[in-house]
């Protein structure tokens, strides 16, 4: 999609990167971090990729040198070991090393979430509340990657019926149009269901524009996404 | 004893960042053990007294804070919204928190991807810092915890944290909790 954007401040970076990405998928397929592994999610991994090419984020370069390490190692283990070390040059990255590495650093991180947070457990005296002066905090629980595979469902099951009515609307999205409409829904109701922000029915551009919309209101912490029984909801929180 | 002790709580209490215990011992000229005695039995009497208010050891300081059991009401007094840290920004403010002084180039590598966002996030919100440069060609910045840092996340210092290897086979536990 050619994207005139207005959402240039949505990046990339409220994504937690690649290999956040790969160790989610190893997680999904109940597998373990080996070379093998990694060929068993490199089609999924690459299917995510595409989704970020479509949102048009320009900054995925990254994404990108992990793919070509996956494909890399994908084609060596088609390979009978015989050959493989006449043929194939000693791999750029230690991808499997540099999940193990990362991955303890993600849990880390995670842990730090446990903790007695300033503003969300505990407080301090704080002479002017009417400022917020660093002393309320409070930590995203739900992984964007959670969003953007119920997304990427709802956009892959489009696939299955090229509808006729999704032609008549072909005309653009107006951005600025729906994100006034998406932040009235929330004003009037709080809390949304991932199906209501997200409608296929209204087409494919629809359903993308929306998501870079969230993103961007997920980023300023306009909103939340909670999880209730496994489907995604949006907890509007005020702009 | 009982004319110094509430001295020593009379200063915790106005003070908005945590208090050592060397400044009060300095400021009211008493032997340093004596403070270290007393700032230890008002931190037992505070825990001890069931009230909603104790003493924690903040930031290798005193500072008077909540109980969590109160934690419903206050968030509904304050009625603010809180800084927010994405998980890309726990990610890489834990990295620095672990490997601290560390450059940007070096958090990359451990992440796989830039980290100039959350860097800038973090630096803004005041929970890292730059401490120097690299000696290295390039003079990269060197990235650091602040103060607020251990605050934010009740920390007496970042040696209390625990350390990498116990994560190294860890499973980590879905959240399932609404925000």
């Amino acid at each position: 999609m050619s994207n005139t954007n207005n959402f240039q401040n949505v990046k990339l970076d409220i994504f937690e990167g690649p290999l956040d990405l790969l160790l989610n998928l190893i997680k999904e397929n109940d597998l373990d971090i080996y070379e093998l592994s990694l060929s068993k999610v490199t089609e999924q991994y690459l299917e995510y990729v595409e989704l970020l090419k479509e949102f048009d984020f320009d900054d995925i370069g990254e994404y990108l040198v992990i793919a070509a390490e996956l494909a890399r190692l994908k084609s060596r283990s088609l390979l009978p070991e015989s050959d493989e070390e006449e043929i194939l040059e000693e791999p750029e990255l230690d991808l499997v090393e540099m999940l193990k590495e990362y991955k303890k650093y993600r849990a880390f991180s995670e842990s730090l979430k446990e903790r007695d947070l300033l503003g969300r457990d505990t407080f301090k005296r704080n002479p002017d509340l009417s400022l917020r002066s660093n002393t309320l905090w409070e930590v995203q629980k739900t992984d964007i990657w959670k969003l953007v595979t119920s997304v990427k469902k709802i956009l892959q099951l489009e696939n299955y019926k090229e509808v006729p009515d999704i032609e008549i609307e072909k005309e653009a999205i107006d951005q600025n149009q729906r994100k006034i409409e998406i932040v009235e829904d929330f004003r009037s109701n709080k809390i949304l269901k991932f199906n209501r922000v997200f409608d296929i029915s209204h087409g494919r551009e629809n359903v993308i524009v929306s998501f870079l919309i969230v993103l961007d209101m997920i980023k300023d912490g306009s909103l939340n996404i909670l999880e209730n029984n496994n489907e995604i909801e949006f907890e509007y929180k005020g702009i | 004893m009982n004319d110094l002790k509430n001295k020593v709580e009379a200063i915790i209490f106005i003070s908005e960042s945590p208090v050592k215990s060397k400044e009060i011992a300095n400021f009211l000229d008493e032997d340093i053990k004596a403070i270290n005695e007393t700032l230890k039995i008002l931190v037992e009497e505070w825990k001890n007294r069931g009230n909603s208010i104790k003493i924690e050891e903040i930031a290798g300081g005193f500072q008077f804070r909540t109980k969590e059991e109160y934690k419903e009401i206050l968030i509904e007094y304050v009625n603010k919204k809180p800084y927010k840290l994405s998980r890309a920004g726990l990610e890489v403010v834990g990295i620095i928190a672990k490997k601290q002084p560390i450059t940007k180039i070096e958090i990359d590598k451990i992440r796989g991807v830039d980290s100039v966002g959350a860097i800038n996030v973090l630096i803004e919100r005041e929970l890292i810092e730059v401490i120097g440069e690299k000696d290295v060609p390039g003079r990269p910045y060197l990235y650091s915890t602040t103060e607020l840092f251990l605050e934010v996340f009740s920390l007496n210092s970042i040696h209390d944290l625990p350390g990498i290897e116990e994560f190294d086979d860890y499973e980590k536990e879905v959240d399932k909790n609404p925000d």
